[in-house]
C-alpha cells in the first residue's frame, strides 16, 4: 500500500490540466443528431402503468388504514394508462402474462413532442 | 456548589409570555375596571428589570405560589389604589386625598391584585399551612435573584403601571402551553392543509424498455410489467412517490383500491 508521504510526492509525469475558456457563439449548420432515434435506440426508459386515480383531501388521505377502500374515478371498463415521465403515451387493457401482469396496448396517444 | 446555565428568555418566548399575560390581564381588567379601561402588557427577562420600574416596592403587594418556581408577584404603587378607587367609586370606596387609601380601599386593592395573581397562575392557589391567605412573601430582592428563566412584565392601566414577576416554572408553562395548543396562524394553516386536495394514482407496475422498442409499440402489442399476479399495486402521489400498497378490485361499477399496508 502507498503511504501518505509517498502519495503527496509530486509525480514528474503528471501535469495539471488547464481548461480553455469557451467562446460564446451562435449555433450554426445542421442539427448534429437531426432527430435520429437510432443514436439513442439502446437507451433504457421506464414506463409506468396507472390503473386509475382519485382526488382526496389530506385529511382523508391521512385517515386511510389497512383495509380502507379508495374508490377510483375510472370505471371498471376504462383502459389503463401507460405513462412516460408522468405523461400518457398509450392506453391499454390489463392482462395476465404468465405469472405477471401486462398491458395489451389498444391506443397510442399522439401528443406534440412525443 | 451546583452551577446551572443562565436561561435568558428570547424574543419569541417573550412574545408568548406577553400574549398569555395579556389574556389573563384582560379578563381581570374587565372584571375590576370594566371594558372602558385599557390594559397593555410588556414582557421582559426578569434579571435586573424591576429596579426603577414604577410601582415597585420592597415587598410584593400580592403574590401567589403553586410551589417551587411557579409563582407570580405583583408590585403596585400607592397610585394604583387611587386608580382602583376611581374605578370602584360607586361602591362606597373613596380615595381620601389627605390620608391616602382608606382601609376599605386597601382591602379592595389587596383583593384586586390577588385576583390578578390568581388569574395568572390559573385559579386561586391553595396556600400551604405556613402561608398566609395573601400568599408567600416575595421581596424585590427575591424577584431579582430569580433571573434565570424568570420574566418580568409591566402592566399599564389607566395611566398607572403595575410590575409583575413570574417564576421560571410558571414562565415555562406559559411557553409550553402555547406551543402545544397553537391558537393562531399555524393552527389555522394546519386546518387549511387538511382540507387541501391531493391527487393519487394506483400503479399496476412498470416496465423498462429501450427507446427503439418503445418507438415500435403498436396497438395489439403486450408490455410485460414487473408486477407478479399476486403482488400488490402501489398508491403514489402526483410525483410518483409511494404512499401505500394494496389490491385492485371494483366497487359500484368503479375500480377500487383496498389498502394492505
Amino acid at each position: 500500500m502507498m503511504s501518505s508521504q509517498q502519495s503527496e510526492k509530486p509525480n514528474p509525469l503528471a501535469r495539471q490540466v488547464r481548461l480553455q475558456e469557451v467562446p460564446e457563439e451562435e449555433p450554426k449548420g445542421k442539427e448534429v443528431l437531426s432527430g435520429n432515434l437510432q443514436m439513442i435506440k439502446d437507451v433504457k426508459v421506464k414506463v409506468m402503468v396507472c390503473v386509475g386515480g382519485a382526488e382526496l383531501t389530506v385529511e382523508e388521505l391521512f385517515a386511510l388504514k389497512d383495509d380502507s377502500v379508495l374508490k377510483l374515478e375510472s370505471a371498471t371498463t376504462d383502459p389503463v394508462e401507460i405513462l412516460l415521465d408522468g405523461k400518457v403515451i398509450a392506453r391499454g387493457n390489463l392482462v395476465a402474462v404468465g405469472d405477471n401482469f401486462g398491458v395489451s396496448v389498444t391506443e397510442i396517444v399522439s401528443a406534440p413532442g412525443l | 456548589m451546583s452551577v446551572s446555565p443562565f436561561k435568558l428568555l428570547n424574543e419569541s418566548e417573550l412574545l408568548q409570555i406577553k400574549s398569555s399575560l395579556q389574556q389573563s390581564v384582560d379578563r381581570w381588567r374587565g372584571e375590576w375596571f370594566g371594558d372602558s379601561v385599557e390594559a397593555r402588557v410588556a414582557a421582559m427577562p426578569a434579571s435586573g428589570r424591576l429596579a426603577g420600574m414604577p410601582g415597585a416596592s420592597e415587598e410584593a403587594s400580592q403574590a401567589r405560589s403553586l410551589g417551587g418556581e411557579k409563582w407570580v408577584a405583583a408590585f403596585a404603587g400607592r397610585r394604583f389604589s387611587a386608580v382602583l378607587a376611581v374605578a370602584l367609586g360607586g361602591r362606597g370606596l373613596e380615595w381620601e386625598r389627605s390620608s391616602g387609601a382608606t382601609p376599605l380601599v386597601r382591602d379592595a386593592t389587596d383583593r384586586c391584585l390577588a385576583a390578578l395573581c390568581d388569574e395568572i397562575v390559573g385559579g386561586p392557589a391553595d396556600p400551604g399551612p405556613q402561608e398566609e391567605a395573601k400568599g408567600p412573601v416575595i421581596s424585590l430582592r427575591d424577584a431579582l435573584r430569580a433571573g434565570s428563566g424568570a420574566a418580568a412584565a409591566a402592566v399599564e392601566l389607566a395611566g398607572e403601571r403595575l410590575s409583575l414577576f413570574l417564576g421560571r416554572e410558571l414562565v415555562r408553562g406559559m411557553i409550553t402551553a402555547r406551543r402545544t395548543a397553537p391558537r393562531g396562524g399555524l393552527a389555522i394553516r394546519a386546518q387549511s392543509i387538511r382540507k387541501g386536495k391531493v391527487r393519487v394514482r394506483v400503479v399496476a407496475g412498470s416496465a423498462e424498455l429501450d427507446v427503439s422498442a418503445l418507438c415500435s409499440v403498436a396497438p395489439g402489442d403486450v408490455i410485460l410489467l414487473d408486477t407478479g399476479l399476486d403482488a400488490p399495486f402501489g398508491l403514489v402521489n402526483a410525483k410518483g412517490v409511494a404512499l401505500a400498497r394494496g389490491y385492485l378490485g371494483t366497487r359500484e361499477g368503479r375500480k377500487a383500491f383496498q389498502l394492505t399496508s
